[in-house]
């Protein structure tokens, strides 16, 4: 243990001076720089349990890197949509379809959520897709299953 | 629960420095406070699985086995040893034979050492022991993948009054390593922004240095205290000096490469397992001259590349299942083995990341390959984290008190959590090979390596129950495909043994991710009905080696 929390010293001061050195985000997820003009989707909610919940879209496929991130920014009042759920999904190169798919946790029961979805590649490149402000209710917290 | 890890959600991408240094700081205040697992309280046992009438002896209050009495009296383990022994026996013979070419010499050596118990600690159990030929070079033993998620005991037992476990063993199903040296070492990929390659679940077998990451892997075993737990990479080279097959070795690597001046003591000391107290944390206590722990070096490299020849050899990555002689036009699937093809590369997105070397058809896409490869891999080798839930049988989750040797294999307990891939990059095994690696921990914590779908399906005999994933969660294929058909339907905010009334876990009930950050979310709400899970099912077996057409 005394040489792996040794180890981890040493890589957490090797990441930090990267870090200062670059003094840049290594990702900069859409929401923050996708494009006004991008495809517009309609994401559905798949289902909400009490403290979680699941997003779907679907869009043509955005190609570029076939690891990508799901992204959608949520929260309680919807001028302020400060936090972000992240999932990664892949695409399948063939695919002239793509469906992205995102899970939210830590959700409060009983709760209407706002949310917006995106993606990027996953390099950070937005893909050009943006959404409209949605909303979904969680179920109180005797409903636990995220079954509909 | 204590969980060693940060959530993405609060931790920013671009800070991956400060999130090491928030890990580092919370497992040294965690190290310190095991936490005791649950009780279980919901334990159905697979379908058609029966305990075995030797093991009846050997099962615990609680669900949990003696494992010395497994050891002992199993008959997988008896059956699995008896296999070692005659194919041990075989490739001495053809060793001794004088027949092998250069090539194949190489293979035998390999063959040799894999089912070689004598290079444990204890000489108690060899490499096949945990990869067992006859389950496609993975967990064989029945018993442990219902009780201990396919998790092996290792060489060293635990003789502390009442302990449990009673022997150390590993924190993860062993993979299995057919078609393991087809994995390239592993590297970040800047176009992919991803990491392939690399052998284990958390990839950090890299092969960096031999250029083979299945030739690294099989250095990891002979030294992991869970395993076969020598206490130096000397102890493997100076018990090959000791083997029957010594001068082969040497014929092999050249006369003089085990020819080492060996301290008086060596002997105790490599009967003296890794992360004993005594041995001070040493990595290397048998002490050499440099010269000598050179060759010590040299010597090991070249172990673990005969083990990856014999790996990728045609004994154990042959390509000669009935998928490949399909794809050679000599065989025809029956219209459910094609119907779970189509699904496989269409609806059901497994070529996404099992690559079969075709297109894919689902949503409109146009299948465009024209047989690519006629030998796919049936992986990407990239890693994914399918949210599996943590598996409470895992008798690691128990390993949190010192053994007779001082070692205490898992601290924390309860709170450990796997993070795969997480677990390498932050040092958790020490540092990686690139330390701006570290930078991507937020990305792939929680991440396990994408194994060969080829295989999966192959099994000692009917009614063996397998293991599946790094925890061995899932303990059929079936189960494999419903979960990752219906993962976000029956999703419950619940460990695992706590489903609700009215549900069944593994049917109407997918207790929660251990780690919900990254989960892959290809899966989990594929839409396939129960027929076409079992037309899927049908069709991974035929990815088993051995057809004859």
């Amino acid at each position: 243990m005394t040489r792996a929390i040794g180890y981890r010293l040493m890589i957490a001061i090797s990441v930090l001076a990267i870090d200062l050195l670059l003094l840049q985000p290594r990702l900069s997820f859409a929401g923050e720089g996708s494009s006004p003009t991008g495809a517009n989707v309609s994401p559905t909610v798949e289902s909400a349990a009490d403290t979680f919940a699941f997003i779907s879209w679907t869009t043509r496929n955005p190609r570029g890197t076939i690891l990508h991130y799901s992204i959608a920014h949520y929260g309680t009042d919807p001028n302020h949509l400060d936090l972000m759920a992240v999932s990664p999904t892949r695409i399948n190169p063939a695919q002239s379809k793509m469906v992205f798919r995102l899970r939210m946790n830590d959700l409060q029961p009983d709760t209407t959520y706002y949310y917006t979805v995106s993606s990027t590649q996953a390099d950070g490149t937005p893909d050009p897709v943006t959404s409209a402000v949605q909303q979904f209710k969680t179920r109180p917290t005797n409903e636990t299953s995220a079954e509909k | 629960m204590s969980r060693v890890k940060v959530s993405k959600t609060l931790s920013s991408l671009s800070t991956a420095g400060l999130t090491a240094l928030a890990v580092l700081t919370i497992a040294s205040t965690a190290s310190a406070q095991a936490i005791p697992p649950p009780p279980i309280v919901d334990f159905p046992l697979p379908v058609g699985f029966q305990i075995p009438p030797a093991d009846s002896k050997c099962i615990l209050s609680g669900h949990r086995l003696d494992l010395q009495c497994i050891i002992k009296n199993d008959p997988d383990a008896i059956r699995i040893r008896a296999e070692e022994a005659n194919l041990e026996a075989q490739a001495l013979a053809a060793a001794n034979s004088g027949k092998l070419d250069p090539y194949h010499q190489v293979e035998t050596l390999g063959e040799l050492e894999i089912f070689d118990p004598n290079l444990s600690v204890n000489s108690n159990i060899a490499c096949s022991y945990c990869h067992d030929p006859m389950a496609g070079y993975a967990n064989g033993v029945s018993i442990l993948s219902v009780y201990t998620g396919g998790s092996n005991p290792g060489s060293v037992p635990i003789t502390v009054a009442h302990a449990y476990p009673n022997n150390r063993i590993a924190k993860r199903n062993p993979q299995g390593y057919t078609y393991a040296t087809y994995y390239p070492p592993l590297h970040y990929n800047q176009s992919q922004a991803d990491f392939y390659g690399g052998n284990f679940w958390d990839g950090r077998a890299t092969g960096y240095l031999l250029q083979n990451a299945a030739a690294n892997q099989a250095q990891d075993p002979p030294t992991d205290p869970e395993e076969m737990a020598n206490p130096d990479p000397a102890c493997v080279v100076y018990k090959l000096s000791l083997s029957k097959y010594s001068a082969f070795f040497e014929k092999v690597y050249g006369v003089g490469s085990l020819q080492i001046n060996w301290p008086s003591d060596v002997a105790t000391i490599c009967s003296t397992p890794e992360g004993a107290a005594i041995l001070g944390g040493n990595p290397t206590p048998v002490q050499l001259s440099a010269s000598d722990r050179t060759l010590v070096t040299k010597d090991f490299g070249e172990f673990g590349q005969a083990i990856a020849a014999y790996e990728g050899s045609d004994s154990v990555s042959p390509f000669t299942s009935k998928f490949d002689y399909y794809l050679a036009g000599k065989a025809t699937l029956t219209g459910q083995e094609q119907n779970g093809y189509e699904l496989f590369r269409g609806k059901g997105s497994c070529n996404t990341c099992h690559l079969d070397g075709r297109g894919s058809t689902l949503l409109g896409g146009a299948d465009t390959g024209q047989a690519a490869s006629l030998q796919p891999l049936f992986t990407d080798t990239t890693y994914n984290n399918l949210g599996l839930p943590k598996n409470v049988m895992l008798p690691w989750y128990s390993e949190d008190t010192p053994d007779q040797w001082g070692f205490t294999g898992n601290p924390l307990g309860f709170g450990f959590i796997d993070l795969g891939m997480g677990l390498f990059l932050d040092g958790y095994y020490g540092a990686p090979p690139d330390l701006t690696w570290a930078a991507q921990f937020p990305n792939f914590e929680g991440k396990f390596q994408t194994s060969t779908a080829r295989n999966a399906a192959k099994l000692p005999y009917q009614g063996f129950v397998k293991a599946y994933m790094h925890n061995g969660y899932l303990t059929s294929l079936k189960e494999v495909v419903h979960f990752y058909n219906t993962r976000d339907v029956y999703s419950y905010h619940v460990l695992s043994g706590h489903c609700p009334k009215g549900t069944v876990e593994k049917v109407t009930c997918w207790p929660e991710p251990e780690d919900p950050d990254n989960e892959n979310m290809v899966i989990g709400k594929l839409g396939l009905t129960p027929d076409e899970e079992d037309d899927l099912v049908a069709f991974l077996q035929t990815l088993v080696d051995g057809f004859k057409p």
